[in-house]
């Protein structure tokens, strides 16, 4: 009995070992994952009972905890990949508080605020289960970003142009309540303000022309977005029938701008931003009903409808700096620097989408679930500006035209679903499942010249669309500890463009065939995959799991015969241990190997060269955790990460080489206490190396991570 | 425990699971006995002993370690070096997938939402509506981008021109030479991928120009 019990207190003790780990967040993604390989109680842990005291005795708790880095190498790279500062670091982790109020009521109060990563949190909230709820809160955390620009083994280019320490914070301050009264209908509203503010990398490259042509130059986009948001909804009980209603009414302003610096160093060397500005009214109105129309039958129905408004603003501009007023001479000056300003417009979409399901059990173990769904869609919009270019050199006179573009579009698609499900054999089910899309639109663009009354492009394209999806699958338990599941899918999709206007020449040899150029489009994907979970002793579960998908694109356009224009292969193997060797240790590991491939007759269209080389997204990734019970009241723990892609093709000296070729490194070790029944401190060091040759090492870091925290119980 | 105690409390929750993509693992037999909210939530006798105390039930939303138990794969791509933030916690495998009613995945299908939809919820920026679009937006974001994690920038599944060419390669008529929409590119694939050179910027759509040139 004591053995038991004493082996019971360890294995509660490395829950909540497990449950501390899955609570803190500031090791960053990789590490976190690692060593939350378990499902375990995600927050306040279940305490030794050597009293009477049970898990629910302490309803509240704060964790403070301080941290830091030092680094050696890429700290930004180090940022953006681990979501932490590359520095000191601490504040309060997580925060929980909560009363009973009366009976049946509860207040709770949550929150959290790490500095100097502008991680911050409070949600509060009272709610009663007979009356409704009021909840507030503000959360708001950072994004960072690398502002690398690329690397080319051609010159041994990289440029390093601003700060690349780039940061986007995103966060939301939201109200919502809610009436639940018994038998009344439940009403919620919620209003919410978002906002994404900051810097982030841009992959569209300033170019460098040492000594070839190569867009590598680092560029970066500035964000500043806000929306607000206000739902209500109404749900109600009528007969056998669930109805709700509601609307949602959303305002939002994008301004936000991409910044380009090109050929820096050069005589060439100028700055271009690209700014726009969207403003965008939307409003939904939605209804579902959902009825028991008979113990075996479910009847579902849903609709909505949304129009969404937007008036536009913008300008791309050349100049000597950042964000420069147009100017008609600028340094660096080239042909063909083509921008715009005064842009001003809008575009105005209405959408009606309407769906139905019945869920039909004829029969024990036999369930059918056919639906339909049907979408009407419209938009047209309008976008005047001023267009600018430099014509050749050595004037290279900027010239400016008035343009206005118009388009109108609109679809109509019919989808629909079929599922069938068995379950009447013992330890097994089976399903499958069809849907079918068919889809007819139509749209019609036009670009004019506007000073010169010129139709500089005018085209009307029809569409039509067929997809079809085939999912078959099955479930096997064959013992206790044994379950087996497959499934298989096949999809088709075939798009046909006709073109009944065009105002260029599609046909060959035409060498203006944009924009509707292509006639055909159909893609194909077969997807199979299997896994087992096998739990062949009491201490030991294995899962394993096959993924296997293999898709086809093929492509026409007028004058040219049908090709296949690229091939996609994956294999994902993945693979999960967890093991409990002893009382006082476990073990969990898990591994992960891709190989995904993309082929494309481009690779071979110009032999001698190698232009276009297929891409490989071949890729490692492993973890392993381990824990052990050191004391009745201290855990050690130890974790590795690893990560290898090998897919870099060098073929700089044809073109700029991208593939991924990157190696990563981690290792932690963490020390976990408990100093009294309600207070439990957690010190860890890791160590993380990075090595990616496909920026030429610019990136690579050595980072050490001390952190530590305490969590008070109360 | 059961899932039947599960549904006392949650029926708003368990009466529509039966609709789940995750209801095709309930089999009959004692083999299968043991599948149901547990499998998912952990144990649930502490959490109904206690009439529901907070943190006594696993809430698969603050950890997505309860959905790689069988999607290994998942847990794979949140590893890799571009990924969505899901294992920071700062999204959740909830936000784009149901796993107590209807299909999984919440846009597409005969759902009310498309694929599109979903992810416009937060990339408002990528939503439009544009005067010139991209059709391959309208196909889907997954069509060019691997939504949980990639070892690419942005998540794209290719980063190189690859990306592009997959769907506007054409039959070629010059040999040595790659002309796409009649203009010969072979000249400008070597400044790097078709946006990542500054050709064709605005991928997602465009106000100004109907090749997406910016």
């Amino acid at each position: 009995m004591k053995s038991s019990k004493r082996r019971s207190n360890q294995t509660q003790r490395i829950a909540t070992a497990l449950g501390l780990l899955c609570g803190t967040s500031l090791i960053g993604g990789p590490a976190r994952a690692a060593e939350a390989a378990a499902p375990a109680p995600e927050k306040a842990p279940p305490l030794e009972k050597t009293s009477s005291e049970t898990p629910t005795d302490y309803r509240n708790w704060f964790d403070v905890s301080v941290g830091g880095v030092l680094l050696d190498g890429d700290k930004a790279q180090y940022q953006h990949r681990y979501g932490l500062p590359g520095g000191a670091f601490g504040g309060v982790e997580d925060f929980h508080y909560e009363q009973d109020v009366g009976k049946k009521g509860l207040f709770k109060i949550d929150g959290r605020g790490i500095f100097d990563n502008d991680d911050y949190s409070l949600k509060l909230e009272l709610s009663n289960p007979d009356i409704g709820y009021l909840r507030a809160g503000y959360r708001e955390f950072r994004s960072w970003y690398d502002g690398s620009g690329g690397y080319s083994p051609l010159g041994n280019r990289w440029f390093s142009l601003t700060d690349d320490e780039l940061a986007l914070d995103r966060g939301e301050a939201w109200f919502e309540g809610g009436l639940t009264l018994p038998e009344k209908p439940e009403l919620t509203f919620r209003y919410s303000h978002q906002f994404r503010d900051g810097r982030k990398d841009s992959l569209i490259w300033g170019d460098s022309n040492v000594p070839a042509v190569r867009g590598i130059a680092p560029s970066f986009r500035d964000i500043d977005e806000e929306r607000n948001l206000f739902e209500g909804d109404v749900k109600h009980r009528l007969g056998n029938t669930d109805v709700g209603v509601g609307v949602r009414y959303e305002f939002s302003k994008n301004d936000n701008s991409l910044n380009i610096r090109r050929r820096p160093g050069e005589a060439a060397d100028r700055y271009l931003t690209q700014r726009e500005s969207v403003d965008t009214d939307l409003f939904n109105g939605h209804a579902f009903t959902e009825t028991r129309l008979h113990e075996k039958v479910l009847f579902t129905t849903g609709y909505s409808f949304t129009t969404l408004d937007t008036d536009i603003s913008g300008s791309r501009i050349y100049g000597d700096i950042y964000d420069a007023d147009y100017r008609e001479r600028y340094s660096g000056q080239q042909q063909r620097d083509e921008g715009f300003f005064a842009l001003a417009g809008g575009a105005l979409m209405k959408q009606h989408v309407g769906n139905f399901n019945l869920m039909l059990t004829p029969w024990d173990g036999v369930a059918f679930v056919p639906s339909v769904r049907v979408e009407k869609r419209d938009q047209d919009g309008f976008a005047e500006f001023v267009e600018t270019n430099v014509g050749a050199g050595p004037a290279f006179a900027s010239t400016q035209d008035e343009l206005l573009n118009l388009r109108e579009r609109g679809w109509l698609e019919v989808s629909e679903g079929l599922e069938a499900r068995y379950s009447g054999l013992t330890n097994w089910t089976f399903y499958a499942r069809g849907e079918w899309l068919q889809g007819d639109g139509d749209l019609t663009e036009r670009e004019l010249d506007v000073a010169a009354s010129v139709v500089d492009l005018f085209r009307v394209t029809d569409d039509t669309r067929f997809t079809q999806k085939y999912v078959a699958g099955a479930n096997w338990y064959p013992a206790k500890r044994l379950s087996m599941g497959g499934q298989y899918y096949h999809k088709i999709r075939n798009i046909e463009y006709n073109h009944p206007a065009d105002s260029t020449d599609n046909v060959p040899p035409s060498s203006n065939r944009y924009p509707a150029f292509i006639t055909d489009q159909d893609f194909e994907t077969d997807d199979v995959n299997f896994r087992v979970t096998w739990r062949p002793l009491n201490n030991l579960t294995l899962i394993s799991r096959y993924d296997f998908q293999l898709s086809t694109i093929d492509g026409a356009a007028p004058g040219l015969a049908g090709i296949e224009s690229a091939e996609v292969t994956s294999h994902i193997l993945s693979e999960s241990l967890t093991w409990s060797p002893l009382a006082r240790l476990y073990v969990q590991g898990s591994i992960n190997y891709v190989w995904d491939q993309t082929d494309t007759p481009a690779a071979y269209a110009t032999p001698g060269t190698n232009l276009v080389a297929n891409a490989e997204n071949n890729y490692w990734n492993a973890s392993a955790l381990a824990g052990y019970a050191l004391t009745d009241k201290t855990d050690l723990q130890a974790q590795y990460l690893y990560y290898r892609a090998d897919n870099n093709e060098n073929n700089a000296q044809f073109t700029q080489s991208y593939g991924a070729d990157a190696e990563e490194h981690g290792i932690t070790a963490t020390l976990i206490h408990r100093l009294r029944q309600n207070m439990i401190c957690t010190l860890r060091y890791g160590f993380f190396k990075n090595r990616d040759a496909t920026y030429g090492g610019r990136n690579d870091y050595d980072a050490h991570l001390v952190y530590s925290s305490l969590r008070y119980l109360f | 425990m059961g899932s039947d105690t599960c549904s006392q409390c949650h029926e708003n929750v368990t009466k529509g699971f039966h609709t789940a993509t995750h209801a095709r693992l309930k089999a009959p037999g004692a083999n299968a006995a043991d599948v149901g909210c547990e499998s998912c939530h952990g144990p649930g006798s502490v959490h109904s002993e206690s009439g529901g105390a907070h943190h006594t039930i696993v809430n698969p939303r603050k950890s997505p370690e309860t959905c790689f138990q069988c999607h290994l794969d998942k847990r794979g791509e949140f590893n890799l070096p571009h990924h969505h933030p899901v294992l920071e916690g700062k999204i959740s495998c909830g936000d784009c997938h149901d796993p107590h009613k209807g299909q999984a995945v919440l846009g597409g299908g005969t759902a009310m939402a498309t694929e599109f939809d979903t992810c416009g919820r937060c990339h408002t920026a990528q939503r439009g509506p544009f005067v010139f679009e991209h059709e391959a937006v309208r196909e889907g974001c997954t069509t060019c981008h691997a939504i949980h994690g990639s070892v690419n920038p942005r998540m794209l599944k290719e980063r190189s021109s690859v990306v592009c060419l997959k769907c506007h390669f054409q039959q070629q008529t010059t040999a040595g030479r790659i002309v796409i929409g009649g203009s010969d590119h072979t000249t400008r694939l070597p400044r790097g991928t078709c946006f990542s050179a500054g050709c064709h910027e605005a991928v997602h759509g465009s106000q100004i120009g109907s090749s997406l040139r910016f």
